[in-house]
């Protein structure tokens, strides 16, 4: 990447490029820690993936309609008359449930490698923040096509801030534009989804990656006897990390046009607010704490599940141990598995809640609380 | 002060209580409603009421009268029997001048005397009959357009089976006892009630109000073919029509049944042909033909209509597809109405052109999911160069990493 | 191996990766640039339909269309072009025109309507909604709802 003589000539001569030169140098080629593997990609990942986002949402905002005449049929053109639509509008679906799949990795790579630990503690609760600002990302965007699932769900969803003592009922009708889900509703999460979160999510990003620039990444020394990194073992960022990065980077494209191509986004039927499908449930990425605050009396449930976002976010606080390995770190590691295992069960049993499956040819009805019933037997005809 | 003279104060006297008693002729403080409380506030809410009717306009009597001899005058009348009741009603309704500011009809008596009721009343003096007050109330009388009017469609089976639903009654006079429930459990009641359709037919849409008769056996298909004229037109052309004429068929009730007539069905060849067909296999072979046509029919657009519904749900292009299906639908009711024919050979091509409505939606919808299935395809070839890609910035990290050993 | 192998051997696999990017590059911008470019004269708020020209149309002569997959009778009168949702208010079926009566008419349980869409007889209980309809540039269009 050379610039020719004659240009960089002319720019010598009115600004100091030398300054600019050496950043990039250094930058491009900054050393990192020779243990950066395949589980330190993600980070990059869920850029990428949020740069996919940005383009392909813009690519889709060429189309779409935001009100509730024209929402869904402009997702039908998308899907049905405009070349490639179903693909960009693929890309941006699967690529949403990616990249909340790859914040989420990249967030428990960071914690069971300790990496939150002094002095990243602020890079950890940026991070946070991302993760906070992707599930909501998330969240407004599912409303936008205005199908009957999105509608249902965010009138669900929307229904849990009501819930928050004080100040819930007044979040709610401010969430909401009213008092149910409606063209306000649309309107409100539409510029939430394509205008406010774009520019904080980029500052957070933004902030979080020059963070880690200064202080480079982190490795498995102790906190406090850190070493620089020897220039001769660690690995230039550019070429040789961002080769590595490449070849993930393959494998996401393949699972990404895999997953759009096996698993399509379908339309759905148009949002119909007197008619209520059966069995509606928010997101898989909400699937753990909606099935959490069934359990619970609102307030309490409310409370509950406030647990959790807490925790991560002052964790680096909480944990002042010195160790960053895995293996020397049991209570932190045990609490991390603990916590996964946890938010999986409980999705689990949130999906399979109000859903009548087949068990071993038998079959049966989940419960609101996931507790299975055995249905009786069809007579045979 | 000077004394007034005697001659004035009593002329003012008598002056007072003139006023007085003048106003005691007005209607709201006539004599009557002292003792009849109950008739007053049925009145007062009445249209009689509204137009400026009082007792006395029906009644006669001395309204000044505040006790029983109020009765006593020449034009006192107090109905006793039902001949009376109607000949009162009719010597206002029946008036046409004066029921003109009111836009009202003026041959209720006489197209109550052709009515059974009327025949009934007038011929035989039987007290038992309906008359003009037991369907539109007495002194609580409302316009028919008022949805508390005894008369509003919503109300006419409660009215009428006041004495048409009393079995005891009906037995009297070998009439069936059960019309009332039957119609409540009807498609056409289901129309009234629960669409709340006020075109569908109640009692009084079929067998008339005040003509109330029910229509001969010549005349079933003129009244069901008011409103299903279409079906009516195509059974005129038909076999069937000629035996309809020579009494032997009641036209639209023989197969439809009358008061609890249910939304037609396929499932109505299998009942009704054989009540005079039972042992005419050419006419059953028919009957299966008409039968199948429709059924198979019905069921093709049911599972096109499936199939394209949930192409349309999945996101695929299916404004062509729905357009095909709509024309197969107007094929299908087509069919429908026009099995009243019962000439398999007119049927036939509708049937066949939905076919071919239905084989076009069938394969487009087909095409589309080739195009689909394409879409699996191409992922080999994007697989295959992805893989490559991988190796090759493998292969050149492994090159940077060896040219940096020394 | 000697020098002159490994530099062929490196710029023999510069090559191909540049050319696999460049590749990766192209598959990555056409399908964009077909996106954005417009599938259809008019996007999806889709405004109006073309009939024809006008001069296709003699007095009372009719035309069937589709808009957002829904059809729409056309018709020429001595006033001007009207058009009528062509789903009849009764049952759905498809109407048609009934040249001899110059009505509206369903084939299924002979429902009528009169030029101005209301129903003048049989079954079928509202009037056929209107689309508006202008003549411009000698084109017929119709628009939708």
């Amino acid at each position: 990447m050379k610039v020719p003589p004659k240009i960089r000539a002319w720019l010598a001569e009115r600004y100091d490029i030398g300054v600019v030169e050496k950043f990039a140098d250094e930058q491009l080629h900054k050393p990192l820690p020779a243990e950066t593997g395949f589980w330190h990609t993600f980070g990059s990942l869920s850029l990428f993936l949020f740069l996919n986002q940005v383009v392909t949402g813009i690519l889709l905002m060429v189309y779409y309609r935001p009100t509730t005449n024209t929402a869904f049929e402009s997702v039908r053109f998308i899907m049905t008359k405009a070349h490639f639509g179903w693909l960009i509008r693929g890309l941006h679906a699967w690529g949403a449930t990616l990249m909340i799949l790859c914040v989420l990795i990249h967030m428990m790579r960071t914690f069971f490698m300790g990496a939150y630990k002094k002095p990243r503690e602020l890079t950890w609760v940026l991070g946070v923040f991302i993760f906070g600002c992707t599930v909501t990302f998330g969240f407004t965007g599912y409303l936008l096509p205005w199908n009957q699932l999105s509608y249902w769900a965010t009138t669900v969803g929307t229904e849990i801030t009501g819930a928050i003592p004080l100040a819930g009922q007044y979040l709610k009708v401010l969430l909401r534009g009213g008092e149910g889900v409606t063209g306000e509703t649309l309107a409100r999460f539409y510029v939430l989804h394509v205008v406010v979160l774009p520019w904080v999510l980029t500052m957070l990003i933004a902030t979080h990656l020059f963070l880690m620039r200064v202080q480079g990444l982190a490795t498995f020394e102790r906190v406090g006897e850190e070493k620089p990194i020897d220039k001769g073992r660690g690995i230039p960022f550019f070429p040789n990390h961002v080769l590595k990065e490449g070849v993930v980077f393959c494998l996401l494209i393949g699972a990404l046009v895999t997953l759009i191509i096996f698993w399509p986004v379908e339309l759905g039927e148009k949002a119909d607010p007197l008619v209520t499908p059966e069995g509606i449930k928010p997101e898989w990425y909400f699937l753990s704490t909606y099935q959490l605050l069934k359990y619970f009396p609102k307030t309490l449930g409310l409370f509950v599940s406030l647990i959790p976002p807490l925790l991560l976010l002052l964790w680096p606080f909480l944990d002042r141990g010195r160790e960053r390995h895995p293996k020397k770190r049991p209570v932190a590691v045990t609490i991390g598995i603990v916590a996964v295992v946890l938010a999986l069960a409980f999705g689990t049993v949130g999906y399979l809640s109000e859903r009548n499956i087949s068990v071993g040819g038998h079959p049966y009805h989940f419960d609101i609380y996931g507790v299975p019933h055995r249905l009786p037997e069809q007579p045979k005809r | 002060m000077q004394r007034v003279p005697q001659r004035r104060i009593h002329v003012i006297a008598i002056g007072c209580w003139l006023l007085m008693t003048s106003a005691a002729v007005r209607a709201d403080s006539i004599s009557c409603f002292n003792c009849h409380t109950n008739e007053m506030h049925q009145f007062s809410a009445s249209a009689h009421a509204q137009a400026g009717l009082n007792c006395v306009d029906c009644h006669g009597g001395d309204p000044r009268i505040a006790d029983e001899t109020a009765h006593a005058t020449d034009n006192f009348k107090r109905p006793d029997n039902k001949k009376a009741i109607a000949e009162l009603c009719a010597s206002c309704h029946g008036d046409v001048r004066r029921m003109n500011p009111y836009g009202l009809p003026t041959d209720q008596l006489d197209r109550y005397k052709t009515s059974k009721h009327g025949e009934q009343l007038f011929t035989h003096n039987d007290q038992k009959v309906a008359v003009c007050t037991d369907c539109h109330g007495v002194h609580d009388i409302l316009k028919v357009k008022s949805p508390q009017a005894r008369v509003y469609p919503t109300n006419i089976p409660q009215t009428c089976g006041r004495c048409h639903g009393d079995a005891k009654l009906m037995q009297e006079y070998k009439l069936p006892t059960d019309i009332i429930t039957q119609y409540q459990s009807s498609y056409h009641a289901y129309m009234v009630f629960e669409k709340g359709d006020l075109s569908a037919p109640t009692c009084v849409t079929c067998h008339g109000s005040h003509g109330a008769t029910p229509p001969g056996t010549a005349q079933v298909g003129q009244v069901c073919g008011k409103c299903h004229v279409r079906q009516r037109e195509l059974f005129e052309k038909s076999p069937h029509a000629e035996v309809a004429a020579a009494g032997l068929f009641n036209e639209c009730v023989s197969c439809h049944g009358n008061h609890g007539i249910q939304k037609a069905s396929v499932e109505l060849f299998a009942k009704t042909c054989v009540q005079c067909h039972a042992n005419d296999p050419k006419q059953l072979q028919l009957r299966d033909e008409l039968a199948g046509l429709i059924h198979r029919t019905q069921v093709d657009y049911t599972n096109a209509d499936t199939v394209v519904h949930d192409a349309t749900v999945r996101g695929l292009a299916t404004d062509d597809e729905q357009l095909l299906l709509q024309e197969a639908k107007t094929q299908v009711t087509q069919l429908e109405a026009m099995q009243h024919l019962l000439a398999a050979d007119q049927l036939r091509p509708v049937a066949t052109r939905f076919d071919e409505i239905v084989k076009l939606t069938l394969a487009d919808v087909a095409d589309l999911e080739r195009i689909e299935r394409w879409k699996r395809h191409a992922l080999a070839p994007i697989w295959a160069f992805l893989a490559l890609m991988a190796i090759l910035f493998w292969a050149k990290r492994r090159q940077l990493e060896q040219g940096r050993k020394p | 191996m000697n020098e002159e192998q490994r530099i062929s051997r490196r710029t023999f696999l510069d090559w191909l990766l540049a050319g696999g990017l460049l590749t990766w590059a192209v598959a990555f911008v056409a399908p964009v640039i077909s996106y954005v470019w417009p599938a259809q004269r008019r996007g999806p708020s889709i405004q109006t339909v073309s009939a024809g020209k006008a001069d296709e149309f003699a007095d009372w002569q009719t035309k069937m269309v589709a808009i957002a997959g829904q059809p729409v009778i056309v018709v020429r009168t001595p006033q001007g072009f009207r058009a009528f949702s062509a789903i009849c208010t009764h049952l759905g079926c498809i109407v048609g025109w009934d040249a001899a009566r110059r009505l509206i008419a369903c084939p299924c349980h002979a429902g009528f309507f009169d030029i101005n869409g209301r129903p003048v007889a049989g079954p079928p209980p509202r009037p056929l909604s209107e689309h508006a309809v202008a003549v411009v540039n000698g084109e017929v269009l119709v628009k939708s709802a």
